[in-house]
């Protein structure tokens, strides 16, 4: 059986977790697994909150609803200046196919543009778009 | 260690903070006597939340709690036949331990979320005074004000709040039920009529439990019976938390409280804590007994402490002073720095690189030579030193810049924590890690399972008392089975703008006075500073939704336009 890709991103806070929840379920009219993760602190530690890391398991048929609504979380991200070293990361198998920083996404242009190189990221594909016209 | 979060270890207090601009910092503080602005706000939040972590283990309790581990960690590898007492200890440690974690991170977040200025000059001693010394141009009520304000219109820690909304109500990480608990200790007293500073609240339940000489005398008593300490403790805990909710002189008491304290003296006012001075003199006669049996036990056993350590029993022994002196100092930042054979200064990065910064020269002089530069502040606030370490460990006092009420300095401890800390940290983790590895295996045992296991569950049930203590009687039982279950989500509904403009109003409600807690102008300040693609009449829609959701006002509630934000 073909495994599906499996999306993570890190450094998110719960909020942002759950925006990006609500953009996947708002075009799939169902709700879609994300599971959480925070970084552990050793026993006897206490710390701050920490940032989350957002696994996504996905099918090849949702990708292009995937890449719609990351494009719209991450555009609506990109006005609050998050300063911190966000990644955006693929992996099937445990084998990393692409590992991107979010920040470099925030730079290519919202809607059409942001989503097809998203879609070509969600398939596992790198380098130059074969469609790009630069 | 935890690489994106900053942290605090409670044995070594230790305090790690991720994000500052480390070089930065330094500029900023080299020249702020000529600059007007304030420093990195970036790191205040997580500055207060650290530093309240490490303000509470800087106590009594604090102090007893770092000498058990230390015990737990030597001698239950080296000496398996005391198996019953490192087991006893070990429960006895979990079970205060399990019970004060979210209180622990109710007060953090509490600096965190909800300071206010309230004297006209900063009181040294509480985390807003070292915050205030550290990023701050002065001491006096305008540049706190400023300093918190921007804080609180930040982004960043609109962020921190929304999410804390959105976290589990569990235990073992503690942040919404000690949250949730701890601003119902404010609320209990604000009910009574006293409307309690934050500054004062905070600084008295760090006494009120890291103070209570009472835990230290179940902890170190002659009971061997590790169920029964453990039960001892928790029916302590429970008695001084419902102490909180039902006392009816508690108002009182705080204020002396407040009055009495000063961060200097190692005795708290008893009576104001509820507690009496006899018990406070036998818990300080047991702390000194405990550690006289562990240079005692350490001497006597030494060949088998060594033989399983790898370390010589001296070198263990000197664990206890370096934990001592580490344990009263916080290093803010740290750079490595080169001073040239003409004396220029340069920072040197991360890829080794070296970038000229004459202004570092305004710390003091150096000779030629590599350093890492540190600006150490102490556990009070009582000032902030600069100090250089060369290659060879030789640390060089450079300046320090003192409190305003404060003629407290650079020590001999802290060169002396500047010198091992980084070596301090770095043999308590491999002494948890041994411990984890060995001694584990010595004490564990089902009995031992089974009572972690129901620690961990009574101080859930504990708490969630604490978190619902304004909720309805006949409301109880649902107000606690959805906070266990599904915590404050319903009252959202999936709707972040919602948690975005709650999380705005309860910090503009604690920050701008002048507000009065007026729900429209609340809800207007919070569209001006965080919510500015959307219009009002959808944020007040949205509010009304949760208000309406929250038939337990554990959020908020809504009176003749007043908005009582109680999270």
């Amino acid at each position: 059986m073909d495994k599906g890709f499996e999306l993570i991103i890190s450094d998110m806070s719960e909020i942002e977790a759950l925006e990006l929840r609500n953009e996947i379920e708002k075009r799939t009219g169902s709700e879609f697994p994300v599971e959480l993760s925070s970084e552990p602190l050793p026993r006897n530690v206490a710390g701050d909150p920490g940032l989350l890391c957002a696994l996504l398991p996905y099918a090849a048929q949702a990708i292009p609803v995937l890449a719609a609504a990351l494009a719209a979380w991450i555009t609506a991200r990109r006005k609050e200046k998050v300063a911190r070293a966000r990644k955006l990361v693929i992996t099937r198998d445990g084998i990393t196919y692409v590992d991107v920083k979010i920040s470099d996404l925030e730079r290519e242009a919202a809607g059409k543009p942001l989503e097809g190189v998203l879609q070509r990221i969600l398939k596992g594909e790198t380098g130059p778009d074969p469609n790009s016209t630069d | 260690m935890a690489g994106s979060r900053s942290w605090t270890d409670a044995t070594t207090n230790n305090v790690v903070f991720r994000g500052l601009d480390a070089p930065a910092y330094f500029r900023w503080l080299s020249k702020r006597d000529q600059d007007d602005s304030l420093g990195d706000s970036h790191l205040l939040g997580s500055f207060l939340h650290e530093f309240a972590h490490h303000w509470c283990n800087r106590t009594l309790l604090g102090a007893t709690l770092a000498l058990f581990e230390l015990r737990l960690a030597v001698f239950a590898p080296s000496l398996p036949d005391g198996r019953t007492v490192w087991s006893r200890d070990y429960l006895a440690h979990q079970s205060i331990m399990s019970l004060l974690r979210p209180v622990s991170e109710g007060l953090a977040q509490m600096a965190e979320f909800d300071l206010t200025h309230i004297d006209r000059n900063a009181r040294t001693g509480t985390p807003l005074a070292a915050a205030t010394l550290c990023f701050g141009l002065g001491a006096d009520d305008v540049f706190r004000h400023s300093m918190l304000q921007r804080l609180r219109h930040s982004d960043d820690l609109l962020r921190r709040k929304a999410s804390l909304y959105l976290k589990k109500f569990d235990v073992e990480e503690g942040y919404l039920p000690g949250y949730m608990s701890v601003k119902n200790y404010a609320w209990t007293l604000i009910g009574r009529g006293y409307n309690v500073p934050i500054e004062y609240l905070l600084t008295y339940i760090r006494s009120y439990f890291w103070d209570d000489p009472v835990f230290v005398n179940i902890l170190v008593s002659e009971n061997m019976n590790g169920a029964e300490v453990s039960k001892q403790l928790f029916d302590r805990f429970r008695n001084r938390m419902h102490n909180l909710f039902a006392a009816p002189d508690l108002p009182e008491r705080v204020k002396a409280f407040w009055e009495k304290w000063h961060w200097d003296s190692p005795r708290p006012p008893a009576f104001e804590i509820y507690c009496t001075d006899d018990e406070l003199t036998l818990a300080f006669n047991r702390i000194g007994l405990l550690e006289h049996h562990y240079r005692s036990l350490l001497h006597d056993k030494s060949g088998a402490v060594e033989s399983a350590m790898c370390m010589t029993a001296d070198a263990v022994e000197r664990l206890l002073d370096n934990i001592d002196d580490n344990r009263r100092y916080v290093t803010l930042a740290s750079v490595h720095i080169r001073v040239s054979v003409d004396g220029n200064f340069s920072l040197i990065d991360g890829d080794g690189q070296e970038h000229p910064s004459p202004e570092l020269s305004a710390f003091g002089s150096l000779a030629p030579n590599c350093y890492e530069l540190v600006a150490v502040v102490s556990t009070f606030g009582s000032f902030l030193g600069i100090l250089a370490v060369d290659q060879n460990g030789e640390v060089f006092a450079l300046t320090e810049i003192q409190a305003a009420d404060s003629d407290d300095g650079i020590r001999e401890s802290t060169i002396r924590y500047v010198k091992n800390r980084r070596a301090l940290q770095d043999t308590f983790d491999k002494l948890r890690r041994q411990f984890d590895d060995v001694g584990m295996n010595i004490i564990r045992s089902k009995v031992l399972d089974t009572i972690s296991a129901k620690i961990r569950q009574t101080a859930g049930n504990i708490y969630e008392i604490a978190a619902t203590a304004r909720v309805q009687v006949d409301r109880l039982s649902d107000a606690r089975t959805t906070l266990r279950t599904q915590a404050l989500m319903p009252l959202f509904a999936k709707d972040t703008v919602a948690v975005r403009l709650v999380a705005g109003i309860s910090m503009l409600a604690g920050t701008d006075q002048v507000l009065e807690h007026l729900t429209m102008a609340l809800v207007n300040f919070a569209q001006f500073y965080y919510l500015q693609d959307f219009e009002v009449a959808d944020l007040r829609k949205r509010l009304d939704d949760v208000i309406s959701r929250d038939r337990d006002a554990l959020l908020l509630r809504e009176v003749d336009g007043t908005l009582f934000c109680f999270l």
